[in-house]
């Protein structure tokens, strides 16, 4: 195949020093994505975003300058498990006492349950050396929230990482997490896979925060499963890189198992961020929520696309997704598309979008009470945003706030999400 | 306090106003009436800057400054309150933040301090229960949820807030029982003082029964055809509109 980055990627590959035992599986992996290229505009799934340039960059492993390192404020009261560079980085981690059997640890890479499920896949699961791995055993909650800080140092550009994540929490179990992508300016690249797995009645709170520079390129994917009784929660936040891109893949596979998705996109200048949430309902009496929450301004294009599934035999369904976007200048770009397949008889599910830019009213309305246009606009852009965000846990609303603010003047002063 | 000089204004090239002239001096309430469409909302959508509005002709002076050159939001921290007729729902914008934010900017506008997030809180329970509203209504969302007469209130409530010098009140009376509209009278001769002026856009006599206008006007096709005192509402009230606006009773 005509392209520098796969030529390189082999050779990136061959002098990895895997592990004998990983070899057969990440070569797999390696085989997919050279067999199938970088997505392109021509894949349904890729439509509104383009990765076919990666083809024309040598990608080398990232190499960390220590200037280079992004800034994260400590969190009080959380775990943290930082890497740069797809790397452990203990210095720059805290990890307190955890509860008898809970498993954390932060470079632990289990074989993949399923062959890569795409190109980009491929790519992560080949060259993942580091990852997340956590067990929480049946009834324990984490104490604390855990932060999992993604950081990229590449002070030439050109270079890549990769982090490959598992977390599984037994019958009842729970916890919090956080997880932060930052880079400074420099042309890397980014992957992540999150596999999660919730057992009957465990519950994950999952924020997603992603703000890497504009120059950065972030393409990521999530599987959850949630047996019986199991509650996911996840807060996606896409502030960053071009593109940023989550593919969030949640299946509902135990009876009354839930979902809240929260979606929030926000692009500015010239970033581009996309979500793919797809929801599959495979069980009866299961319950979806999907938020989405689109922002674009100045040459900044949103993408949002959220499928809702019910397999045949999920009756009782109950399901909603709410889309809408903002475009907040013009020359902004959205692209919003809620879907629903239902194969399922007795299903209540609502799905709904709009597309819209600021009411006049309501800006004049706060603006004849004295408040200033930018002011104005600041609180309806934030009341726009709200409904997304009102599950952050508390821990984390401080540092969401302050990723918001350079885009939404005023977000640090928002009383609280709710 | 405010003088509209020849004021002719259209929307969508479609004159409303053609020519009014009105002074109203510190300390005077104002009654403005007329029937439907002859211009009464539009006369406070331009006066306070609403969007969609041109000015064709005529000038119009607050305190001595050019008010149509102004924003919204200057108009606003220079004294001026508009009580909306249809009073807009911003969910997610919570009413304590919003008034909060709207009363300081009219304090550092005179140079005043900002308020302390207690002494506000004080400030908008005393007006939220004069008007008998809820108090939990200041941690909902900016109208939210209120019915028609409740906004209306709300209007008054932050008029009470804001303290304006000159409050045009664009039939606020209207949609309200007389419990209500004893409440917001009460709420606007509260404010009545020799530095504070009012406008009263309304339909109807009934609110001049509780807030006694200085002076009455009449109008129509987009002039100002009739002025007295409190007796020209009366007589509104008994004749109807014909036979000041030249048409059939």
């Amino acid at each position: 195949m005509n392209s520098v980055a796969l030529d390189t990627l082999e050779n990136v590959f061959e002098s990895g020093a895997w592990p004998s035992r990983e070899r057969d599986w990440r070569a797999q992996a390696l085989a997919k994505l050279q067999h199938e290229g970088f997505p392109t505009k021509r894949q349904e799934a890729w439509k509104y975003t383009d990765l076919s340039d990666l083809d024309e960059t040598p990608w080398t492993t990232a190499t960390v300058s220590e200037d280079a390192v992004p800034d994260v404020a400590l969190l009080p009261d959380t775990d943290r498990v930082v890497y740069i560079n797809g790397i452990f980085d203990a210095a720059r981690s805290n990890l307190g006492e955890l509860p008898a059997g809970v498993e954390l640890n932060p470079e632990k890479l289990t074989a993949p349950a399923q062959s890569p499920v795409d190109a980009m896949s491929g790519l992560n699961i080949a060259l993942a050396r580091h990852g997340l791995y956590l067990h929480v055993p049946a009834g324990v909650a984490l104490p604390r929230p855990l932060e999992i800080v993604n950081l990229t140092s590449d002070g030439a550009g050109g270079g890549m990482h990769h982090l490959r994540h598992q977390i599984v929490l037994e019958q009842g179990a729970s916890a919090t997490l956080l997880d932060q992508s930052l880079s400074h300016e420099a042309a890397a690249l980014s992957t992540q896979g999150w596999s999660i797995e919730l057992a009957a009645d465990a519950a994950l709170n999952f924020t997603r925060l992603q703000d890497t520079a504009q120059t950065h390129k972030a393409v990521d994917r999530l599987h959850a499963t949630v047996a019986d009784g199991g509650e996911l929660v996840a807060n996606l936040l896409e502030l960053g890189a071009r593109p940023g891109r989550l593919d969030l893949h949640v299946t509902l596979d135990g009876e009354r198992a839930s979902a809240q998705v929260n979606s929030m996109l926000y692009a500015i200048g010239k970033s581009h961020v996309d979500h793919q949430i797809r929801i599959d309902h495979r069980a009866p009496n299961c319950v979806s929520r999907t938020q989405g929450r689109a922002l674009a301004q100045d040459r900044g294009r949103v993408v949002l696309d959220a499928l809702v599934h019910v397999a045949k035999g999920a009756d009782g369904t109950d399901s909603e997704q709410q889309l809408a976007s903002l475009l907040l200048t013009p020359g902004a770009e959205a692209n919003v598309k809620p879907e629903l397949e239902i194969y399922a008889d007795d299903v209540a599910c609502a799905h709904g979008s709009t597309i819209g830019r600021l009411d006049d009213d309501a800006e004049f309305y706060l603006r004849s009470r004295g408040l200033s246009r930018d002011e104005a606009r600041a609180l309806l852009t934030q009341s726009f945003v709200r409904p997304a965000l009102r599950q952050i846990p508390a821990a984390f609303r401080a540092t969401v706030k302050r990723h918001l603010e350079t885009r939404l003047p005023g977000a640090a002063a928002m009383e609280n999400f709710a | 306090m405010l003088e509209i000089k020849n004021l002719h204004a259209s929307v969508d090239d479609k004159a409303i106003l053609k020519g009014i002239d009105l002074t109203i001096g510190a300390g005077e309430i104002h009654a403005v009436m007329g029937p439907n469409g002859s211009g009464k909302s539009t006369l406070g959508g331009v006066l306070s800057g609403r969007p969609g509005y041109v000015i064709t002709e005529g000038s119009v002076h607050f305190n001595g400054k050019d008010l149509l050159e102004m924003e919204p939001e200057e108009r606003a921290v220079a004294g001026l309150f508009l009580g909306f007729q249809y009073p807009v729902e911003i969910p997610g914008v919570s009413n304590a933040y919003f008034m909060k934010a709207a009363v300081n900017a009219w304090r550092v506008a005179r140079g005043e301090p900002e308020i302390d997030a207690m002494g506000f809180l004080a400030d908008i329970r005393k007006a939220m229960e004069a008007l008998e509203l809820p108090t939990d209504m200041i941690h909902r969302g900016v109208n939210e949820g209120f019915s028609g007469g409740e906004k209306k209130r709300n209007e008054i409530v932050q008029m009470q807030l804001l303290k304006p010098k000159l409050s045009i009140l664009d039939e606020t009376d209207s949609g309200l029982d007389i419990d209500a509209l004893k409440l917001v009278s009460n709420g606007i001769n509260a404010l009545r003082s020799a530095e504070r002026s009012f406008v009263l856009i309304t339909h109807y006599q009934r609110l001049l029964d509780y807030v006694q206008p200085d002076h009455v006007h009449v109008l129509a096709g987009g002039r100002i055809v009739r002025s007295g005192g409190e007796e020209l509402a009366r007589e509104l009230e008994e004749r109807g509109y014909g036979w000041v606006t030249g048409e059939a009773a």
